[in-house]
């Protein structure tokens, strides 16, 4: 078993500083005197103040904004297939982030996303050597955005329509000193576990006379916790350490004409508490195995389909998070265009984009819902701006956009929005995403709807999505006839599934929430409901169906 | 050779390397040259002298260190070498110190490079490093004597543009911070 490195030369007397923080944190505001008791903050507050004070190139415009942020990553991850470990591995490292802005709050450096300098920092609290890598990423920001903020100079000559807002917001600077987490993990028990997932397809009594069907059964663990530093030159310093674990399995097989089916889950939590033990998440995957054996003998999908389709809360927030979590965020628009912001919704701003009994709210404070952890929840931002409730939608209409610190038309300040992934830059992301309806109905009473639908348009069949996989193709598809009888296809793809649908298509929503953490850029979450669409497409896939493996897996 | 057979050479002699997930193609182990024509290294500075007289320069170059090089070995393109030295000398007819200089790179084709050995020492050194070929990075060795080329070709290596850091680097020595330009 592989030990846990992680702030390896940590003095008692850093510790202790740590703690005097924390507490001193709770007692009252804490200060730039508290947070320079840790090395890595005195580090970058010295290097700061001496770019402020004296970087500047002779006849050229000084930085009026400088940003550090370090992100202390500790990872581990292990993999299994076929029922034994293909090994663990950690990875310990501390990237710094450079941010350097000239010219001013209303026209700057700014560009295209990525703006900035990046450098592997020391993982030791040696101040002279973290001071140098900021030093070293600082002086390549500066000259970079001095080529920018020419370059900007130019193009803006070019436009006649000037840009719609200012190019960064002012916003009040923040201490806050939170505790660093630390990764601690039984590294062999965790082998050993996703292991066993990854053989259970063999060795479970339920499944295992399916055995010689299945082509791949991959299980994945990862673990992480991240602990970020951010401080610029209006005075914020930031502390925050967050973790985010990941389990996951994957199965897949052939059905006898050669089409690939697969079924797969994954669970992320903030806390190893969080992710499911391990009885459960084997049950699951044994009943992922189990469907897999029922898709190979389910019968294709018929060839094309027009009319209702309910969308169970899983797939129903799926497609919810594929069709508003790009549309609902504001992001600079292109210069010399009057438009207020990019995407789906650029030019919705007070229309309607979902019918009247909609709400959808983005609430990075809300840290737990229905007893589980949520992964997209924060207090403090990427930018160090205090996370905000936002009303996105109200009675179906959008009343607010997602921000960071470059602001747009009509939104001048940050909603404390600017989420970035490990080393990359702030952009606006959603958090927590919560989807709700008035008079939201139960499973049984959007079966029932679903079957009255159908008899009202002289249907004999209509079809639930219980599960989708990547770009909204239904993985567990049912037929349902007029008798309300349950019949596993395959081979669809839904298609009408846009905007429009969402705005007009839906007929009635569930009143319970699906709890859909997700890792992606950063982590996020989306709660949302049961969807009854009134007008989706279905039809087959038509994909390339590969020969069968010649003969059977051992 | 590997077993991949070229005219001439039906069996492969043990030669057949890869770095891990690459088909295997005929690579070098331990390459040693030697020579029947050796001198001590004061004799062969000695000749590297004469040889710039009697060319008539001021100057013969001595290469202490390079970092790498590489050939082309295509048959679309010219046979040619390039070998990037670290550390270079300008030995003088006159007496002179030796002189360090940079920027300097030797270029040429293999053939005609090889055919300019007038001399060797009767010293090897052993090279150990890495070697990257169509079948990956693998380990080679090399073990060699210096070597006096009548004549070599050389040029100037591409340099950059970029302007130093603006701010000295970070001590903890205050008095250091130097004022920015």
């Amino acid at each position: 078993m592989n030990s846990i490195h992680f702030n390896r030369t940590a003095s008692a007397a850093a510790l202790l500083a740590f703690c005097l923080a924390a507490t001193s944190a709770h007692a009252a505001q804490p200060t730039r005197a508290d947070a320079e008791k840790d090395p890595v903050f005195k580090a970058m507050l010295t290097e700061m103040d001496r770019s402020m004070t004296q970087l500047q190139l002779k006849d050229f415009a000084k930085p009026f904004f400088i940003q550090y942020r370090i992100e202390d990553v500790d990872n581990f991850e292990t993999k299994a297939e076929y029922g034994a470990t293909e090994g663990g591995q950690h990875s310990h490292e501390r990237i710094a982030r450079i941010t350097v802005r000239v010219g001013d709050y209303k026209t700057d450096s700014s560009g295209g996303r990525g703006d900035g300098a990046l450098q592997l920092s020391a993982l030791e609290d040696d101040p002279i050597a973290i001071r140098t890598a900021l030093w070293a990423a600082t002086d390549q920001a500066y000259k970079a955005a001095l080529a920018a903020y020419t370059q900007k100079q130019a193009a803006l000559k070019q436009v006649q329509t000037p840009p719609q807002a200012d190019d960064f917001s002012k916003e009040k600077p923040v201490v806050s000193l939170a505790e660093p987490l630390k990764l601690q993990l039984d590294d062999a028990a965790w082998e050993d576990r996703i292991a066993h997932a990854s053989g259970l397809y063999r060795t479970d009594p339920k499944v295992k006379d399916t055995q010689h069907d299945v082509e791949f059964s991959v299980a994945s663990f990862s673990a992480r916790v991240t602990t970020s530093w951010l401080v610029n030159s209006e005075g914020t310093i930031v502390r925050r350490s967050s973790a985010l674990y990941q389990e996951g399995f994957a199965v897949g097989a052939q059905a006898a004409d050669g089409m690939r089916l697969e079924r797969s889950r994954g669970a992320t939590a903030v806390s190893l508490n969080d992710l499911e033990p391990q009885d459960i998440f084997e049950k699951k995957v044994v009943e992922l195995i189990a469907s897999l054996a029922d898709l190979r003998k389910a019968p294709m999908v018929e060839e094309e389909y027009h009319g209702p389709v309910l969308l169970s809360a899983d797939a129903g927030t799926d497609t919810l998070r594929a069709l508003l979590e790009g549309a609902v965020v504001a992001t600079r628009p292109k210069l010399g265009t009057e438009a207020r912001t990019n995407g789906a919704f650029a030019s919705s701003f007070h229309a309607r984009v979902l019918p009247d009994q909609f709400q959808v709210v983005d609430d990075p404070g809300l840290k737990t819902f229905d007893g589980k952890a949520l992964a997209g929840a924060y207090d403090i931002d990427d930018e160090g701006v205090p996370a905000q409730a936002v009303d996105l939608v109200d009675d179906g209409k959008l009343q607010s956009y997602l921000i960071g610190r470059e602001p747009v038309r009509d939104f001048p300040q940050s909603n404390g929005h600017g989420r970035a992934g490990i080393a990359g830059p702030a952009r606006p992301s959603i958090a927590v995403l919560k989807i709700t309806a008035k008079d939201g109905l139960s499973n049984d009473e959007l079966f029932k709807k679903l079957t009255d639908m159908a008899k009202d348009r002289g249907l004999k069949s209509v079809y639930y999505v219980e599960t989708l996989g990547g770009q909204l193709t239904p993985r567990l598809l049912y037929r349902i006839g007029a008798d309300g009888k349950r019949e596993l296809v395959r081979g669809a793809v839904l298609d009408d599934l846009d905007q429009r649908a969402l705005r007009s298509g839906i007929e009635s929503a569930g009143k319970d929430l699906f709890v859909a953490n997700s890792d992606g850029d950063v982590p996020t979450t989306v709660l949302g409901p049961a969807l009854l669409m009134g007008d989706v497409t279905v039809k087959r896939a038509n994909e390339t169906n590969d020969k069968l493996p010649f003969y059977p897996a051992p | 050779m590997s077993r991949l057979p070229i005219a001439s050479f039906a069996n492969s002699n043990g030669h057949g390397r890869a770095q891990a997930g690459k088909v295997p193609t005929g690579r070098q182990g331990n390459l040693i040259v030697t020579s029947t024509k050796t001198v001590s290294d004061a004799e062969l500075r000695k000749q590297l002298i004469q040889k710039a007289l009697e060319q008539g320069k001021t100057y013969g170059l001595y290469f202490e260190d390079i970092s790498s090089g590489f050939a082309v070995t295509t048959r679309s393109s010219p046979q040619a070498f390039q070998v990037i030295p670290l550390v270079v000398y300008r030995v003088y007819v006159d007496g002179r110190p030796d002189e360090l200089v940079r920027g300097v790179s030797i270029v040429g084709t293999p053939l005609a490079a090889m055919k300019r050995i007038v001399d060797t020492s009767d010293n090897s050194e052993v090279f150990n490093g890495e070697c990257g070929a169509e079948s990956g990075t693998i380990p080679v060795s090399a073990v060699a004597p210096a070597m006096l080329l009548s004549e070599i070709e050389t040029q100037k290596q591409s340099q950059g543009t970029a302007r130093p850091p603006i701010l000295s680097i970070p001590s903890s020595d205050s008095r250091t911070t130097k004022e920015a330009k």
